[in-house]
């Protein structure tokens, strides 16, 4: 399959295809099978190799995705991509951005700030075209033996079979079929393997429409997201201008309902429409277009991810508005929770019951994006007549009355507390510290090694299974902690604040930024899962009462 | 008249009603958010203060429109 694309900034690999020993029929039952080599079927398969499960990847293409697609990398997918290895490269190419304006014609109307906090790792967005994604997650995939990914690989069907899956699959040498104790379908938005199991999403599809541009142009406008409603550069409707590396930047801008897809999608008038926009706003020079693509949006998803031997995740799960960069990034972090319980479950220290709190966790994380990407919708894309009319009284409104500006935010994508889940300990604190359900923080951390500090950040220390923080008592002892509890890893750090005797434990918390985020008092304990969410958190944190939490993991019901 | 006298969560709730009732009505969505003026005028008390929101209200911001 030749790659039909030149980009002006990527060079898009066409990788080989390699016969697999089903086509000569050799072929053997694999553990774990994903379909989709985009950013979450590439994170699935990296998350469980670091879990120690070998993977195989179906991909239908012979290269990464076309287009800059998914292009805002949120915090939390930061994190989750750190701790797999393969954030660095991500951040050092991306473009970080924490403010945004909104334009009401050529009037300013909303000026806005994520909170940035200095003793966290990460940035809350950086922008960064999908492909580039990819490439850095695949380079780091490729270094694992445990990882086999197969290009030019169309699956066409699946079936459950009792204890496994068959998956049917097209190549240029001829369709082969093949068999898997677990499938994991990231195949997105129009997934073959939901079609094939007859399964379909519930949910609203919303009439607005964008086309989607990446245009590269040498311009020295900061970082950001800019909005404008209503501008000369496309009346009666909404653009969006983001910067992303290698001058390319992202402009999407809304059709009108009256406005044919097929002709907004010519080039001519792609380029006519891009150039009244770039005038519109003062941009000059010259200019030319990578990638044009066509955007509606959805609030849609199954009810249940787990459906025999098959898992589902990201769009192919789940299809939430562009409008805010909960796509990828929710996908992102459905595979992570989803890496460590089928790890789990693969190699027998859990039971396949585990799975269900995978679609309780990530359905419920659904519905909180959802919650807010239709409010950003109701601004970018308003889906009924009352939704216009009262989006147009806000922007009006918002030029001289800033209490409802608020209301134009847009509500970028940011981490889930999964408050309600089952998995929680309730523990034995009510003092409004880390809730079980949060994500642990990636804060700074004083690290004793060899009776000296070196600053970290607090998941580099975390394991790939269960992590507990212990406080060290007042009297200085520290009991032992086993290194696994009912077959599950558990690693234990101590932590000891700076009036303490230095050098005994392995976090030194000089400037107190543990006790404040934990409230850990002296004896305390906080279990961390090994996808970043606190299990537990106890007061009197003892062996007995950490065992006790990941007993009932073990044997989920 | 521009602190908030709502919360944020006030507020979207707000517009989803309203929203959904401008929707509903059809047609009728002038009356009716005419008549909810006059109850909310009513609800304010205050004349003077009800004048300042119509002065507001009638200010028009849209934009200057330029064929493309």
């Amino acid at each position: 399959m030749a790659i039909d694309h030149q980009s002006l900034y990527f060079s898009y690999e066409e990788f080989p295809f390699v016969a697999p020993p089903e086509l000569s029929g050799k072929g053997s039952r694999h553990g774990v099978t994903i379909v989709g080599a985009g950013p979450v079927g590439l994170t699935a398969a990296l998350a469980l190799v670091r879990q120690g499960v070998s993977v195989t990847v179906l991909e239908d293409e012979a290269t990464l995705n076309i287009g800059s697609r998914a292009a805002g990398t949120a915090r939390r997918s930061l994190e989750i991509l750190d701790s797999l290895g393969a954030a660095e490269r991500l951040v050092d190419k991306g473009v970080a951005w924490t403010k945004g304006q909104s334009y009401y014609g050529d009037k300013l109307v909303l000026d806005f700030s994520m909170p940035v906090l200095d003793n966290v790792k990460h940035p809350p967005m950086v922008n960064l075209q999908q492909c580039y994604v990819e490439q850095y997650i695949l380079d780091e995939l490729s270094k694992s033996p445990l990882a086999t990914v197969r290009w030019s690989s169309a699956v066409k069907a699946v079936e459950n079979c009792g204890d496994r899956v068959k998956v049917q699959v097209a190549t240029p040498d001829g369709d082969y079929e093949l068999e898997s104790d677990w499938l994991i379908a990231c195949d997105g938005a129009r997934s073959v393997i939901r079609s094939s199991l007859g399964l379909r999403m519930e949910g609203t599809s919303y009439e607005g429409r964008y086309i989607v541009a990446d245009v590269r142009l040498a311009t020295d406008l900061p970082p950001g997201r800019r909005v404008w409603f209503d501008s000369a550069g496309n009346p009666d409707s909404t653009i969006i201008l983001h910067r992303q590396p290698d001058n390319i930047w992202r402009i999407d801008y809304q059709l009108r309902d009256d406005e044919d897809s097929d002709r907004e999608l010519e080039p001519e008038r792609v380029r006519s429409r891009i150039q009244t926009f770039l005038d519109s706003v003062g941009i000059g020079g010259p200019w030319e277009i990578d990638w044009v693509s066509l955007y509606r949006a959805h609030s849609l998803s199954l009810k249940n991810y787990w459906h025999g031997r098959v898992l589902f995740a990201g769009d192919a799960a789940h299809l939430v508005p562009i409008f805010g960069a909960r796509g990828m990034n929710g996908g992102i972090d459905d595979v992570f929770n989803l890496a460590w319980k089928l790890a789990y479950v693969v190699r027998g220290v859990a039971p396949p019951a585990l799975l269900n709190t995978y679609t309780e966790e990530r359905y419920f994380a659904f519905q909180e994006n959802i919650r807010n990407a239709n409010k950003s919708t109701k601004v970018m894309a308003p889906p009924t007549r009352g939704d216009l009319l009262m989006r147009d009284a806000v922007l009006e409104l918002a030029v001289e009355h800033e209490f409802v500006r608020p209301l134009l935010n847009p509500r970028q994508s940011a981490e889930i507390f999964l408050r309600d889940s089952s998995l929680r300990e309730p523990g034995d604190t009510t003092d409004g510290g880390l809730a079980p359900g949060q994500v642990c923080p990636n804060i700074k951390v004083s690290v004793m090694t060899d009776g000296t500090a070196e600053t970290r950040y607090l998941h580099e220390l975390l394991g790939p299974e269960f992590t507990v923080l212990v406080q060290r008592k007042a009297d200085g002892m520290m009991p032992e902690w086993p290194a696994t509890m009912h077959g599950l890893g558990l690693k234990t750090i101590y932590v000891e604040r700076a009036g303490d005797t230095p050098g005994l434990c392995h976090i030194r918390d000089v400037d107190g930024a543990v006790a404040q985020a934990f409230q850990l008092m002296d004896g305390g304990a906080v279990l961390i899962r090994p996808d970043h969410h606190v299990l537990g958190r106890w007061r009197e944190g003892t062996p007995d009462v950490v065992s006790a939490a990941l007993r009932r993991v073990a044997t989920w019901q | 008249m521009s602190a908030s006298a709502l919360s944020l969560d006030e507020l979207e709730a707000l517009w989803a009603l309203l929203a959904e009732r401008i929707t509903q009505a059809e047609t009728q969505s002038e009356v009716l958010l005419t008549k909810l003026a006059v109850l909310l005028a009513n609800e304010v008390g205050d004349y003077q203060r009800v004048l300042d929101c119509v002065n507001a209200a009638s200010k028009d911001q849209r934009p200057v429109k330029r064929s493309v």
